[in-house]
């Protein structure tokens, strides 16, 4: 195990790093003068050699990528050049919006559709079974941020019952602020959720039909019992693939339903950005949240082998 | 005596297809009755109908009485009751028998538990002490290993455990060796028959196998399309069939196709092939890229300083166990594998040194016959066009002298030039095998290479494929090299034998020699562990006269 | 007829239906959508305006079937980049194996790490929005995809006896992945190409709606939406049919893959047989 972990590691950090590399070549080396690219054409030309300045725009292209990782290691990831604030303090004021909500929006998701696969999984064939299968055929093809809209129609615009959007800020008490989180989350929770029961319910439906489990059955456990015991377990390893790919769905869905509900989190902090072009807020967001997916991906990975003992000793 | 258990009049159809017709049979107590059948005779689903654990769509009638209680009207939940605890069972396929997330122990133990014979603190002692019975003591095979790290021998005692767990009446093994190597077979055998002894437990042995089946059981059932052909005390139901189908049974299991091979002396035969100390190694998968990149993965020496010829018309033997390197050899022989060390002749040329119209012109000469009817074609080519992808060596052909090659393949092998347009699964597993050979036939080739081509067969097919290798020897002046872990397979086709253990040739002769009299510890060994129905029957016969 | 079959009817007369309304909106649609008519705004559902007009008196119906082109060939152009550097990549993988596999594998890592919303970030900021951006961003998101299953697929054929007796008669590494193992995951692939024909429509919704998509004049049904989102208080319906139009064209689409998917599974198709 300590020799899975270890190759993990390595390939978690070389990973890491090209996503870094990728970032900054797109943003600092493509452009060519990404100084020009933040003021426009139109700008004054010692305005952009300022920025230049700031940007350390006049050192060799390695030492700059070097810098950069170097403060992304510490935590100095630059001063926004709009704001005129370290980037950090930027990203420290949106993420207890933004993670939050991508957590409550996880957690309802598994929820409500990993007893549902199950459940479908067990009665498949049947009405309830075939009755589900059609909702989530139906929660697969919403796009979260339409249901998001109709959700503020319904409830915030028509029944009133909760603020169509904005939000309080923790310092307003949990309460207040986890209702204003409520809405988003099942808007992202719901068609994440629908995926997810299909998973677990063809995962478990394809472990049911495995060797081990008639192994199981002539031992005398139930049909219930075979599932319980013997299934479940290793259903969950596709179910665990898919999890760990719908995080990444899961940010980018956050950032964009932020959008419907006016949320002051990383969404509206990268959509002002790229408005202003303000290419140093961008970059170091954007390397972040690669890096929360990298992250959870090798958490996955990890979850794995703790799930499937065959994949701690292939390594 | 009252049998234990007794199957009356039992039906069993699945959707619309019969697949058992008034099977009636008994076990007594401490007996062993053998069920044999070929594939599709419904001896599985006889077994799977005792423990009610049908598939959907099946109906079950008549009774099937355990200890004078019918279990046909018998709830589910009364049912689990007695799977796994008076009646349990041990399935064919090791490998996937077993629950890969969870220890051998804990699924031992497992059985305990279901029936309450033990409490979740002593179930883990009493599966140990049962893991140690089978053979797998704790010291070596801990009851904590997961079943990936088990052989496929080591994981069929595990199911053996489980089986025996909760002291059961009756257990069921449905071909619990037929995916082993033959001396695990062995192996396995031994077990089930002490544990049998020792128990005082009856053993339901349903198996393809008449040899392993005489060998183990006081009284035989033969089995066809889920009926009864016959059925008797072992020893009498073997001296004298009475059923036209046991007989040609009897018969093709003991087949040997007639060769004119045979009469050829050795020494006037010309060196066809010639395998010089060939050296072939493996890389480890499952490597990572670190490993790739400083090249410091691992490597397994799958073929070892092998050498032997075959002569023109000569038919040599290769026989070893899963996993001996006979695969490996076979691959690098056909040029799809490069040796680490020493050559290959085929005619006097190196396959490996040549290219172009030359690797061509020599590949011509040496076709392959692979084990699997079903994957060995392409689903989506006519058998017309498998048949002809060889004839890619031979880009000279016309279309028109390309189908007509395509057409004498067919015929050669027993099939109409009108088979060609139809699809390999339109066709039975025996009549793949003849279209393989076709395919392997239609270059006209010198020899070929055929990696346990029968091993897939039942044993009536198996017994007319082999003529018709016989045949097609005689008619081509073919050279064979028979690569089996059958050793009666070997026997019945070839001249010469060689024996691979671990990489290298241990052992090598005429065939009749080295099965009567083999020298290295390993062939005899093999040897002794292959079930001869000869001997068996012998062997039983004179038990049974001391016992008188 | 069969479940597979009733699922791949529906599916193929959905996504038939939609793209033939995209591609007669080529040459006719009820309104021309590029001229306002602020006189006759948000109207109701008339014979004229079978679905209403937006704020600027744009004819809706008109609005969906051009938005539905888009989306279309959004979606569409993106499965060609992901199909087709993904699906050599993958094969590529399978084959070689070794230290080739080892780094499609991890080239799928990373781009894995890259969601279609974050790649069109960067790609925004480099070259400032449009649909262009969207098309290369899923694109991008879709080769690992294909990669993986052209990988998997090519992976699980590799012990087949019939790619050893294709190599025993003379036939090269890339002639036997041509006429073997491409014809039998084809399959596979037109399944995957579905599903991510579908889910490139969702994203393409997505970008749309936060500005990194279509821009105008170019519409398309996220672009909508985006439009929508300030009227939702007083006019939701411009937001509803939009979504609808989504909601149905997936759907369509994922049955047809699901039917596909049945149709052409060995294991139901034997059953049948």
């Amino acid at each position: 195990m300590a020799h899975f972990l270890i190759r993990r590691l390595i390939s978690l950090g070389l990973t890491l790093l090209l996503a870094a590399l990728v970032v900054f070549v797109v943003l600092e080396v493509l452009p060519g003068d990404p100084a020009r690219l933040m003021l426009g054409l139109e700008a004054r030309e010692d305005t952009v050699q300022a920025l230049r300045e700031q940007m350390g725009l006049n050192r060799p292209v390695i030492e700059r990528f070097f810098v950069w990782l170097g403060g992304l290691a510490t935590g100095d990831l630059g001063v926004s050049y709009t704001y005129s604030v370290p980037v950090r303090e930027l990203v420290a004021a949106r993420l207890p919006v933004t993670l939050p909500l991508a957590l409550m929006a996880l957690t309802l998701a598994v929820v409500l559709a990993l007893p549902a696969g199950v459940w479908a999984a067990s009665r498949r064939g049947q009405t309830t079974d075939t009755g589900l299968m059609a909702l989530t055929q139906v929660g697969i093809a919403i796009p979260n941020f339409w249901f998001a809209m109709l959700l503020v129609y319904v409830f915030a615009v028509t029944l009133r019952l909760v603020p169509s959007g904005g939000f309080p800020g923790w310092q307003a008490g949990p309460g207040a602020a986890l209702t204003a989180l409520m809405l988003p989350a099942i808007a992202l929770a719901l068609p994440q959720a629908a995926i997810l029961t299909r998973v677990m319910r063809s995962a478990l439906i394809d472990t049911l039909g495995e060797d081990y489990i008639r192994t199981a059955r002539a031992k005398g456990l139930s049909q219930r019992a075979a599932l319980w015991g013997h299934a479940l377990r290793n259903a969950l390893i596709p179910v665990l693939t898919i999890l760990g790919l719908q995080f990444a769905f899961l940010i980018t869905g956050t950032i964009i339903i932020e959008n419907v509900f006016y949320l002051p989190g990383i969404g509206r902090l990268i959509f002002q950005a790229i408005t202003q072009r303000d290419l140093i807020v961008v970059k170091s967001v954007v390397v972040l949240l690669v890096g929360l997916v990298i992250l959870v991906t090798f958490l996955v990975d990890i979850a794995y082998a703790l799930v499937d003992p065959r994949l701690r000793r292939k390594a | 005596m009252s049998p234990l258990l007794e199957l009356d009049r039992v039906n069993l159809s699945i959707g619309s297809v019969p697949i058992l017709t008034d099977l009636s049979l008994t076990i007594r107590t401490g007996e062993v009755l053998g069920l044999v059948g070929e594939s599709g005779s419904g001896k599985s689903l006889t077994a799977l109908s005792i423990l009610r654990l049908l598939p959907h769509g099946s109906r079950l009638s008549g009774a099937i009485r355990l200890e004078g209680r019918d279990l046909v009207g018998l709830s589910e939940a009364q049912m689990c009751a007695i799977r796994g605890n008076a009646i349990s069972m041990v399935f064919q396929e090791p490998m996937t028998a077993l629950n890969p997330v969870k220890t051998i122990g804990a699924q031992v133990a497992e059985s305990l538990v279901v029936h309450g014979k033990e409490d979740r603190a002593n179930s883990a002692r009493e599966a140990g002490r049962l893991l140690e019975r089978v053979g797998l003591s704790g010291d070596r095979v801990s009851p904590q290993r997961y079943p990936h790290e088990l052989s496929g021998g080591q994981r069929q005692r595990v199911v053996i455990a489980m089986a025996m767990a909760c002291r059961p009446r009756l257990i069921i093994a449905d071909e619990p060796t037929t995916a082993l190597d033959v001396t695990i077979q062995a192996q396995i055998l031994d077990l089930l028959k002490e544990i049998v002894r020792e128990d005082r437990l009856s053993l339901l042995l349903i198996s393809h196998d008449l040899a392993v089946v005489a060998d183990m059981a006081d009284r035989v059932m033969i089995l066809k399309d889920g009926r009864e052909v016959e059925s008797g005390p072992t020893t009498a139901l073997f001296r004298g069939f009475r059923a036209p189908y046991s007989r040609a049974l009897m018969a093709a299991s003991a087949h040997v196709p007639d060769r004119l091979a045979t009469r050829v002396q050795p020494q006037t035969r010309n060196t066809l092939l010639e395998v010089n100390r060939l050296v072939v190694d493996y890389k480890l998968s499952g490597q990572g890229l670190m490993a790739q990149l400083t090249g410091r993965q691992g490597r397994l020496r799958a073929v070892s300083d092998v050498s032997f010829t075959v002569g023109a018309g000569e038919s040599v033997g290769l026989v070893g166990e899963s996993g001996c390197g006979k695969s490996t050899l076979a691959r690098t022989i056909l040029g799809l594998q490069s040796p680490n060390g020493g050559h290959i002749r085929l005619d006097g040329e190196d396959p490996h040194g040549l290219t172009g119209q030359a690797l061509r012109d020599l590949r011509r000469k040496v076709q392959v016959v692979f084990q699997d009817p079903y994957g060995s074609f392409d689903p989506r080519q006519t058998v017309a066009r498998a048949i002809a992808e060889p004839l890619y060596l031979l880009p000279e052909l016309s279309g028109t002298e390309k189908r007509l090659r395509v057409s004498e393949a067919l015929v050669s092998v027993g099939l109409t030039p009108k088979d060609g347009g139809k699809y390999p699964h339109e066709f039975s597993g025996g009549q793949r095998q003849r279209i393989a050979i076709a395919r392997a036939l239609v270059t006209r080739p010198r020899l070929i290479v055929a990696d346990e081509p029968v091993s897939a067969l039942d044993v009536s097919i198996r017994a007319q494929i082999l003529d018709l290798f016989a045949r097609l020897q005689d008619q081509y002046g073919l050279s064979y090299l028979f690569i089996s872990h059958d050793l009666s397979v070997v026997r019945a086709i070839t001249d010469t034998v060689l024996v691979m253990n671990a990489g290298e040739i241990v052992e090598r002769g005429a065939t009749g020699a080295v099965f009567d009299a083999p020298q290295h510890p390993y062939t005899r060994l093999l040897v002794a562990s292959a079930p001869k129905l000869d001997a068996v029957l012998a062997a039983r016969a004179t038990r049974e006269q001391v016992n008188a | 007829m069969t479940r597979a079959h009733t699922s791949f009817v529906i599916g193929a007369v959905i996504s038939g239906l939609v793209a033939l309304s995209a591609a007669v909106s080529l040459v006719w649609t009820p309104h021309a959508i590029d001229t306002l008519n602020v006189a006759a705004k948000l109207q109701g559902p008339s014979a004229a305006h079978l679905l209403g007009t937006d704020q600027y008196g744009r004819d809706l119906l008109s609005m969906l079937m051009v938005g539905a082109r888009t989306s279309i060939a959004v979606a569409l152009v993106a499965v060609g980049i992901g199909l087709g550097v993904g699906l050599p990549l993958g094969l590529l993988a399978a084959r070689r194996g070794g230290i080739l596999d080892e780094a499609v594998m991890r080239f799928n890592d990373l781009v894995f790490a890259f969601p279609a919303l974050l790649s069109a970030v960067l790609i925004t900021a480099l070259m400032g929005p449009g649909a262009f951006n969207a098309i290369l961003a899923i694109g991008i998101f879709n080769i690992p995809v294909f990669a993986r299953v052209a990988r998997g697929a090519a992976l699980a054929l590799s012990s087949r006896e019939y790619l050893m007796a294709a190599r025993v008669a003379g036939k090269g590494e890339g002639r036997v992945t041509l006429e073997h193992i491409l014809p039998n995951i084809a399959s596979l692939l037109i399944v995957q190409a579905s599903i991510q024909f579908s889910l490139g429509i969702l994203a393409e919704a997505g970008l749309s709606y936060v500005g990194l998509g279509a821009q105008p004049p170019l519409t398309s049904w996220g672009r909508m939406l985006n439009e929508a989102q300030t009227m939702m208080a007083f006019a939701p319906q411009l937001a509803l049919y939009p979504g609808l139009a989504i909601i149905i064209t997936v759907i369509g689409l994922n049955l047809l893959g699901d039917g596909l998917r049945d149709l052409t599974d060995p294991r139901l198709r034997r059953r049948t047989a």
